[in-house]
Parts: structure tokens; sequence; C-alpha cells
């Protein structure tokens, strides 16, 4: 966004660059799939690489709650 | 924070024990090359590395660099240990067992995590670091600088997404369902041709308007599924005759020779072994990808392949022309392994078609018999390791068993059943009518995926922007501070305007600067060897003043090397100006640095010490006893070596009291040439003497008195110099004892310019209008001009 007062650009906050992401792909995607993307995303305890086996487990997670919404039943208890 | 010893046991070149002590003070250690200065910032780099140590790192250093890390004479089963003792009375202990296995502790616990937030590059510069830092490409130097800029975790947040995200879709099969959704349009293709939703609709309301009598439903499922009902009455009301027909031609119907034709075409193009060969490739071409990423576009390289020098840019292009041939073949194969599956799904249908009871009548017929055995044949063939390994010799024996059968099936299908054929066709409607909606599904799966994949690649996308937006600010706000060390050490060079930049391409940072006058994008371009370490060292001096951690202690191992006497002078003001609340602890094997530090820098927050000659494994590091002394490392050799003893106090006085005469600002009578710069200890003590007695006072209650105490000193060190001392360095015998007397005539000299108040010397403090200097304390004044 424009600095009204010196003209020089603004960056906006990563954490809200990458949320409106996140809610633009929202209603295509579903809320559970999303909340894991946002977790992800702000996840601030990324000082290490991911290993193999966590990196699974996440894609996994992913995969499922965006067959729960496929399924329609993602609002359903677990 | 401040180190106060350094405790090392069989680790590298110390024995039993080695201990380096700070006295809570800098620290300025000076050895002479393998005495094990290095054991120490070793040390330091295993426990904030965790165990490893770059200079380490290769293949004969063996897991955990156990063939590295340990002296090669330690007891059997002894553990070598590292400890670190800080001031504030936290320690840190490493433990490292023969095998290389190491375990720390830390005391207490909790200091844990302050000291291991410590970043090794912005505690410990060491000279190879710096040069090979400045040779790199600007994608080196972005992976150099990115953790110093405590930009690391946004690096690994963006591969962790990246990884993410290729995990998903290869487990989400994307790739496999998108040929799928390919096939399926194609057979939508081959059923309605270019028929619009509406036409197919309007086809498929024909058909059950031909079949059924009820209303036309309004939804498309529905009304497939009334066709298929429909489909499965006509069937079942067909007698015999009917009812063999239709097996035999709805089995004619799935085009047999077809599925032979394309297993025929494809395994021309490709073998058993391309998978596996594509594999190989493209990781090999990933990591070369990820190379060229690296590369300066007009940089030279040796060709991995031919060794011949190429430009960076043509490697990548070639590296990218080889990925793209490798895709285009992948697809062949995946050509490949749709025809196998189509093929074995050919296999298994026929029997199973063959085998029904409505032609149960048909196949019993002796006409058939051949019939019987071919179906036998392909029951009998091993359909897993057909998929995995196909021939062209399997390929034609099942194509002759399914092209007898075939003919068999033509043959009993000559005589025409109008409406047994019209069902037939119009089956082939209803199937991909039902198709549609399995197509359907697949492309929300997919388009759904597709969206997921853009969404993980935007968010690395965000992450690597917050990476450029944080280093643009970073680096714009350090590269003042690298100006201004780098103005310190190099006054009046036309070098300015030097700033880190991130050039446009992703992952690299370089240093660009203005050389007399003109802009230069690296400074590889233009500065000698020496101005590029000095660039490198400002730069690490300043990202060693940022963050969080700017109260650790700076380590530098000889990093004077490549610089001359003159900047090496301007690092002591650079380090005395900028790092005065810092515990810096230098390393050298420069003994003339090193007289000239103890000169400069002032005693009260500065210690000196020596290290001996390292000797052996078993005795491993060991201080010069009176370490503190300049003269120890003579004194040590009087004994053994009476005449080396003299030279090396000769050796001490020549460069001390060069450094000497120049901060008094002792006239010297001028020689010709390279003369000046060959003047021995004695010409400068006797000047010094000469001056010393109008220029050389100390405070006795209030008043200022010659100080004759040092002069007398400084004559007798004259006078042995000019004997014993010349004689000494020519060869000349001398004894033990004249030895000693001439050290203890030197170091009397010495000391003599040093306060006995303060211990500071007496050019410390300069009263510049008063042409004047004088200690710390005021005791000694000098006064000049």
């Amino acid at each position: 966004m424009a600095n009204e007062s010196d003209g020089s650009e603004e960056q906006a906050p990563y954490d809200s660059r990458v949320m409106e992401i996140i809610d633009d792909a929202q209603p295509r995607l579903g809320g559970a799939t999303a909340n894991i993307l946002r977790e992800i995303a702000l996840d601030a305890a990324s000082e290490n690489e991911l290993t193999q086996r966590t990196i699974q487990n996440v894609s996994a997670s992913i995969l499922s709650a965006l067959n729960r919404k496929d399924s329609g039943d993602e609002n359903k208890a677990d | 924070m401040k180190i106060k010893q350094i405790r090392l046991s069989w680790f590298r070149g110390a024995s039993e024990n080695a201990t380096l002590e700070t006295n809570d003070k800098s620290l300025v250690v000076y050895g002479r090359n393998g005495t094990g200065k290095s054991s120490f910032v070793d040390g330091i780099e295993y426990i904030l590395r965790n165990g490893h140590i770059s200079h380490l790192a290769h293949e004969y250093s063996g897991r955990h660099h156990k063939h590295g890390v340990r002296n090669t004479h330690t007891p059997s089963g002894i553990p070598s240990t590292i400890g670190i003792d800080f001031s504030s009375g936290e320690t840190v202990d490493m433990q490292i067992e023969p095998d290389g296995n190491f375990k720390s502790a830390c005391s207490p616990a909790a200091f844990e995590t302050e000291f291991s937030k410590l970043n090794f590059a912005r505690v410990v510069l060491r000279q190879d670091e710096i040069a090979n830092f400045m040779l790199k490409t600007k994608g080196e130097k972005y992976s150099a600088l990115l953790p110093l800029l405590g930009l690391h975790s946004l690096e690994v947040r963006a591969n962790n997404i990246r990884s993410i995200k290729s995990e998903t879709m290869s487990a989400s099969m994307l790739q496999r369902k998108q040929t799928d959704i390919i096939r399926q349009q194609a057979a939508k293709d081959a059923a309605f041709g270019d028929k619009s939703d509406e036409e197919i609709m309007q086809c498929l309301g024909d058909l059950h308007a031909f079949y059924k009598e009820t209303k036309l439903p309004l939804d498309r499922d529905m009304l497939i599924n009334e066709l298929e009902d429909a489909e499965k009455t006509i069937i079942s009301s067909f007698n015999q005759e009917h009812a063999r027909h239709h097996e035999l031609t709805s089995l004619l119907a799935t085009k047999p020779q077809d599925v032979l034709k394309s297993i025929f075409e494809i395994l021309d193009q490709t073998n058993s072994e391309v998978d596996e060969h594509i594999n190989d490739k493209l990781s090999i071409l990933e990591s070369a990808s990820t190379y060229t990423e690296r590369l300066d576009p007009e940089e030279t390289i040796p060709c991995p392949a031919c060794g011949k020098k190429i430009l960076a840019n043509d490697f990548k292009e070639h590296v990218e022309n080889e990925q793209k041939s490798l895709q285009d073949l992948r697809i062949i194969y995946m050509r490949r392994n749709e025809a196998t599956d189509n093929l074995i799904a050919l296999i298994r249908a026929i029997p199973t078609r063959l085998r029904t009871p409505k032609l149960t009548d048909w196949l019993s017929d002796p006409a058939q018999s051949d019939v019987v055995n071919k179906i036998e044949q392909l029951e009998g063939l091993d359909l897993k390791s057909l998929r995995r390994n196909i021939t062209a010799l399997q390929v034609i024996t099942i194509t002759d068993a399914i092209t007898l059968i075939c003919n068999h099936v033509n043959a009993s299908t000559v005589a025409s059943i109008p409406e047994v054929e019209k069902l037939v066709e119009d089956k082939k409607i209803i199937s991909a009518a039902v198709n549609l909606k399995k197509l359907d599904e697949l492309i929300s799966d997919v388009a759904n995926l597709e969206l997921l994949e853009s969404t993980l690649t935007k968010m690395e996308q965000e992450v690597r922007n917050e990476i450029r937006f944080l280093s643009d600010k970073i680096i714009t706000e350090i590269s003042n501070d690298i100006q201004e060390l780098w103005s310190i050490l190099h006054k009046d060079k036309p070098i300015e305007d030097i700033s880190l930049h991130l050039p446009d391409d992703d992952k690299a940072i370089d240093i660009c600067l203005k050389f007399h006058g003109v802009s230069q994008s690296s400074p590889r371009l233009t500065l000698s060897e020496g101005h590029k370490n000095s660039l490198g060292l400002c730069i690490f001096l300043t990202l060693a003043k940022r963050g969080e951690n700017n109260n650790a202690p700076i380590i530098l191992d000889d990093v004077v090397t490549s610089f001359d006497r003159e900047h090496r002078g301007f690092l002591v003001n650079l380090l005395n100006q900028h790092f005065t609340e810092r515990q810096i602890i230098i390393f050298t094997h420069d003994r003339e640095w090193f007289a000239e530090l103890r000169a400069r820098l002032p005693q009260k927050k500065w210690s000196f010490k020596m290290l001996n000659l390292w000797k052996s494994p078993t005795e491993g590091i060991n201080w010069l006893r009176s370490s503190g002394s300049l003269f120890a490392e003579a004194r040590h050799l009087v004994s053994e070596n009476p005449e080396l003893a003299g030279n090396k106090a000769r050796t001490v006085m020549d460069i001390e009291f060069s450094i000497a005469a120049e901060s008094l600002r002792v006239s010297l009578p001028y020689l010709r040439s390279s003369r000046n710069d060959h003047r021995t200890s004695h010409e400068f003590v006797t000047r010094i003497a000469a001056d010393a007695k109008k220029k050389y006072k100390l405070n006795d209650d209030g008043d200022y008195v010659p100080h004759n105490g040092a002069i007398e000193a400084l004559q007798e060190a004259e006078r042995l110099l000019v004997s014993w001392a010349n004689a000494a360095s020519h060869g000349h015998l001398i004894t033990e004892s004249e030895a000693e007397e001439l050290i203890n005539a030197c170091e009397s000299a010495y000391t003599s310019l040093s306060c006995p108040e303060c211990n500071e010397l007496v050019w410390l403090a300069n009263q510049e209008g008063q042409k004047r200097l004088q200690c710390g304390c005021g005791h000694l004044r000098w006064k000049y001009g």
C-alpha cells in the first residue's frame, strides 16, 4: 500500500498477507484445510527443517481435511 | 557475556589439561603456527555448532569427526572434554566419547538457551572464512549471511512449506488424476463427439424416450440411472440366441484390437528400464538445478561432463533442456503404463465375459475348443509380473490368443440381430454417460488439489517475499555501519558507498561499492586481496554488533594475515572505538602485531598471553611461564640455547622499541632508501634513552621530575644490546648468565615505559594541546615536540 505522507511503498505484515491468501482459498478448500494451512504459515517454531515423517503426517492431515470437505462432513465431530 | 576460561582435555592439540584464562578481560594470544591457538577456537565451534567443526567436515574425520577432534594420544577409554566458564558463573561442558558421540551439560540448565542461541559466525571470525566468503558467489553469500541477518528461520519455513507441498501433491496422485481426466475426456469425446451438455442431455433423452415409456426425469443422474435400469431389463428379457449375440457383440465392442495395437506402439518407444533411468537422471538434474541457482550467470565453470570452461548461463540452459527432455520421456512412460493397464484389463475381461452362463453352450461347442485353450492360457498369466515388466514376446503370445478368440467371436456374430446391436451401441453411450458423473467428480477433485497446490506455492512465495523485504531493510541499515568501519580501516581510500544489495534473482546477496567514483557491482572486480578481506571483516564485525546477542564475546582467529602493518594498526582503532563494551579474544601468530596490540591496548581491559611451542601430543598445549611477559619465550630458551634466547630478546626489542619510538614521537636520523625500515632496537633504545633525559618525567609528590630509573634501565639495555645481543644474533657464543642478564635488562627497559601505578604505557593518553603523552593515571609523562 502507498504511504500517503511520503509516497513510499509500505508492505502489509507477513501474517496478514499470508492469511489473505488462505482466506481466499478457504471457500473451496474448506475450513479444516485452511486451519492446517494457517498453522503451517505461522508456525513460529519452524527453526528446524521438518523430518520426512512430520512432512508426511502434515500432508496426510491436509488431504484428509480436504476429503472431509469434499464429502461434506467437515463440520462433523471427529 | 564474558568468557572466564576455556578448558580443554584431550581435545585437538590439548593433552590432559589446557586452560585459556581471560581474567574477565579481553585477551590477545600469541603463538606460532601449530602451538594450539585454534584448538580453543575449535572447542567453541564444537559447542556452538553442536558437535560440528567446519574445517573437519571431510571424508577422513569420520562420524562426528571422531578421528579429528580427539588428541591422537588420548589414553584408552578417556573422554575428551571442552568446557567454557563464564564470568557470570554459568558453565557449558561437552564430553566426547572415543566413538565421537558427545553429550553436553550446562549449569544452570536455563543458561543453555542463552548460550546455545549464539550464532557461531557472529562470535568467531577466522581468516580463511573471511577470505572464502569474499570469493563466494552471490548465492553462496546469501546462504552465509542469511543466518547472520536473523532470517534463517524464515528460509527454513519456506523450505518446509515447499516440502509439504511436494509431499501432498505426490500423495494426492494429482498427476495421475490429471491424466485420468484427459483419458476420460477422450472417452467422452468418443461417445458424444463435440456435443454440448444440452446436446448430450438431448441424446440421453432420446434414448430414454426409446427405452422407457415413463416421463422424462429432470436430473441427468436420474436419467442415467433409469437408462441403466432399462438396459438391464431388456437384457434379462433376451432369449438364449439374443443373449449369446449380445455377450459376444459386447466383447467385440470393447475393441480388443485397439488395445493390442497401442501396446505394440508404445513398446517400440520405451522399455522397462526407462523409469529408473528417468528418476536417476531427474534427481541428478534437480541437484544440478539447485547448483545453477547459486552461480553468477557470467561466471565460467568447468562443465561437470567434459571439464571445459563454460558460462554458467549455458550450463543452466543445458540442465533445463535435459530436464524437459526427461519429462517428455516420462510422459511416454506414463502412456506405456496406461497401455499395459488396458491390456491387463482386457486379459481379465475376456475370460470373465466368455465364461458367463449365457455363453456356456457356445463355449462347449467343439468348434470353440481353441477358444477354451486360449482362455485358459490368458487365465494362467501372472498379471502382477506383466504389469512390472512386459516383454514384446509376451505381447505377441497374448495377441495371438486374443486375436484367435476375436476371430471366433466375429464368426459367431456374422448373422446380424439389429435390436441387440442397437442396444450394444446405445450401451456405449449409457456407459459414457455414467462416466460423466465420475469425470465431474474428478474435475472437482483436481481443481481443489490444484488450488491447494497454488495456495501452498503462494504461501512459500510470501515467506520468500518477507525474507527479501527484511533482508532489504536490514542490509540498508548495516550498510552504513560497514562503510563506517571500512572508513576507520582505510582512511582516505577512494572507495565509498559500500553496501550490501539484493540482485533481482532470488536467494542472492552481493556487495557493491564505488571505486574511484565508478560504481562496481562486486568487490572482486577491483579490490586487492587485502582490501577484500578487510571488507569481509567489516561486514562480519558489523553483523557481530547487531542482534539480540550483541553482548557476546567476539573471537578473531588470525584475521589480519593479509593486512599490512598500517591496516593492522587501524584495526586496533576500530576495536577501541566500536567494541569497547565487548570481550574480544584475538589469536595471532604475528609477533609484530602482538607487540603493537600490547603497546596500544589499555592493560585495564586487555591481557596478553603467549603459547609455548607444541612439542608432542602427550605434552599438548602449554603456556609460556610468565606468559604475561614479552620476554617469556626468550627466558624459556636460556638454559637450552643461550644464543637463541639472546636473539629472541633482541627480536622482541626490535619490534617493541620501533613501536615505542613511533608512539613517543622520537625523531630518528634519516637513512637512505630502505635502511629506514631496517633499524634495530639499539638505534631506537639509544634515541629514546637520550630523549628521556629531557622528556620523560614522573610524579614525585606533585612535581614532575626526570625518571632516572627509566633512563638507567634504557642505558643498560642499550649497552648490552650492542655487546651480547649483537654477538648472539651473529652466531657468537654467549653464556647462560649473559643471556639472562641481557633479557633482564631488556625487560627492565621495556617495563620502564609502563606506569607502576596503573600498568599502562606512557603513551596511552595524548594531551595534544600540551604536546604531552601520559599513562592512564598521569603518574608518567612524556613531553614531545
